[in-house]
């Protein structure tokens, strides 16, 4: 895995509208020469490949986490409605305010966790019951979903604007944005590294895990955190991508198994590298022009997802 | 005194399921609690063990006033069997048994070789070692709860808390596990406090029984003062006759018919 990883940021670093070759790469990389390719690939494809393995990441580990606590197989950043609110600003700021387009990151990273903090706030009854999160998730994206649907009626003339960001993509991505979110994303990463015995025993049930010694609305509340934070960081970079926190996890579980020792480090390998595969697809393939990633994520996405479904490999159970 | 409960009262919402309930478990007894369904005894089980809270009494353990004890301290001196256990994941039973060890780890005490030799005194007290890489899916009803209980045992608890530990299994699995239970009592002097549907199992295995109608203590005692035709006619409306079983050296009894109402 950590093979395949390496040889899709070099493939990802040289293909595109100007082709460079691997040993070009590694001398952009490490020497201080500089050339019209190693300009190439410093600004316009190293920043863009480290985002698609930020936000690949990101979105994995949070919809792994949230798979756990949630004890859901369904369970995912768009769950908790870190899209749908992100989404929502984002929209908001590109439709209404087009001029503030530069606050888009910042608005969407805003929204992501105001949704996150509604749905919660709304989930609670003397603790948060993981269904009842579920539903209030649902029930707060589809009005954000209303309000994203809204702007485009009302303004009609703006939408071909907004499209990359609705459907997910990472074209014009410099170093400014990867600065903007890495420190959110390390920081998240860190942070859920310490979280898999956790989510191991949250997964026997809430009783048996109270039992254990574990306060549990206390740990669910800290790994829901950590996931919004790393899914609303992933949505302001690279909009409304869906499917990817979703799918990672479970096909990262039909080959590593459930033990979330091995699934948290193993969904962050996975994600950043079927991100940046994808990504590299939707430069390449009708290259010099683009399609968003988001849309090859879920043409290729989900049908190699499907095919892994059905063959099957070892037990798949839900969380 | 290990367990004691006094003047307890448990509400969810408005409706009352305990009230006014007193308990006394002493070291190294097994009490079993029996009650029609909906009389209130998996609340009670889930309220000494913290997982519900009470509106009004008190609950300690030896002395320990149970709102003052940290929840990892209180696992590592309550070990707690629901009812219901989830598996969602797919584990070996070591696996499973080892998390026993959860309360015991934290910040800088990760899981070593002392953890390890706990896990397998656990598996060998109930006779689970040589299952230990087994897939907790592949085991049978009893071998299951069996792991449970090793688990529950790895937390090296003074006291074990069941919830109907019998429930969904056959006759013979159900023998397993309550043998188990009573050896784990004799050779640990671990206190046990579980809830039994079968009154035989209740006569046969407990010290103690407690008979909960409607969110009261209707009696408590030996199962041979407790179980009775009378109380079975007033707890569980039944008409019953009562047998010694001298091999066991208890009670049992065979029910006849229900009692008609207010006979």
């Amino acid at each position: 895995m950590a093979v395949t990883f390496i040889i899709t940021i070099l493939v990802s670093l040289g293909k595109g509208a100007v082709q460079v070759g691997v040993s070009e790469i590694i001398d952009a990389l490490f020497l201080e020469e500089v050339t019209t390719n190693s300009q190439i690939i410093w600004n316009v494809r190293l920043p863009r490949t480290v985002a698609a393995i930020l936000v690949g990441v990101a979105l994995s580990l949070s919809g792994a986490i949230l798979q756990g606590v949630m004890r859901n197989p369904l369970a995912g950043p768009n769950i908790i409605g870190v899209s749908a609110g992100g989404g929502f600003f984002g929209l908001l700021i590109l439709i209404i305010f087009p001029n503030y387009f530069f606050l888009v990151p910042v608005g969407a990273f805003i929204g992501a966790l105001s949704a996150t903090t509604i749905i919660y706030l709304l989930a609670w009854k003397e603790g948060v019951m993981p269904s009842r999160l579920i539903l209030a998730g649902v029930a707060i994206s589809s009005i954000f979903g209303a309000g994203n649907n809204a702007l485009m009626i009302f303004y009609p003339e703006r939408v071909s604007g907004v499209l990359g960001f609705m459907v997910g993509g990472l074209s014009a991505i410099t170093w400014r944005d990867v600065s903007m979110v890495y420190p959110f994303i390390l920081t998240g990463i860190a942070v859920a590294l310490l979280l898999p015995g956790k989510l191991n025993i949250l997964l026997l049930g809430d009783e048996v895990a109270t039992g254990l010694g574990m306060r549990v609305e206390r740990t669910r509340l800290f790994a829901i955190v950590i996931s919004s934070l790393l899914a609303g960081a992933a949505v302001s970079v690279v909009g409304m991508l869906g499917f990817v926190g979703l799918m990672v996890p479970h096909i990262t579980r039909l080959f590593l198994g459930s033990d979330y020792r091995y699934l948290i480090p193993g969904s962050m390998l996975m994600g950043g590298t079927i991100l940046l595969l994808c990504d590299t697809i939707a430069r390449v393939l009708f290259a010099p022009m683009e399609i968003p990633v988001g849309i090859i994520m879920s043409a290729l996405g989900a049908p190699f997802f499907l095919y892994l479904l059905r063959k099957g490999k070892g037990h798949h159970h839900g969380a | 005194m290990e367990l004691k409960v006094s003047g307890l009262e448990v509400q969810y919402g408005n409706r009352i399921i305990l009230q006014d309930i007193h308990m006394e478990v002493n070291k190294g007894e097994i009490v079993s609690l029996i009650g029609p369904n909906g009389s209130g005894k998996s609340t009670l089980v889930k309220t000494v063990s913290r997982l519900v809270k009470p509106l009004k009494g008190e609950i300690s353990y030896s002395g320990r006033s149970i709102s003052s004890i940290p929840t990892r301290e209180l696992a590592k001196i309550i070990a707690v069997l629901p009812q219901e256990k989830r598996l969602n994941v797919d584990l070996t039973v070591e696996q499973l048994v080892s998390y026993g060890r959860h309360p015991h780890l934290g910040f800088g005490k990760r899981y070593g070789k002392g953890d390890k030799d706990i896990v397998m005194e656990a598996l060998s007290l109930t006779g689970m070692e040589e299952h230990r890489e087994k897939s907790m899916y592949s085991l049978s009803g009893g071998e299951r709860q069996r792991a449970w209980i090793s688990m529950a045992l790895a937390q090296q608890p003074s006291f074990l808390i069941l919830d109907e530990p019998t429930t969904y299994l056959d006759i013979s699995y159900q023998m397993e596990v309550l043998d188990l239970v009573e050896e784990l009592n004799k050779r640990l002097g671990i206190t046990v406090l579980m809830v039994l549907h079968d009154l035989n199992h209740a006569c046969r295995y407990s010290h103690k029984v407690y008979v909960l109608k409607e969110g009261s203590v209707h009696g408590s005692g030996p199962p041979g003062d407790v179980i009775d035709r009378r109380m079975l006619k007033e707890v569980f409306g039944i008409d019953a006759r009562i047998y010694e079983d001298e091999v066991n050296n208890c009670r049992f009894f065979i029910p006849g018919r229900r009692a008609k109402e207010g006979a």
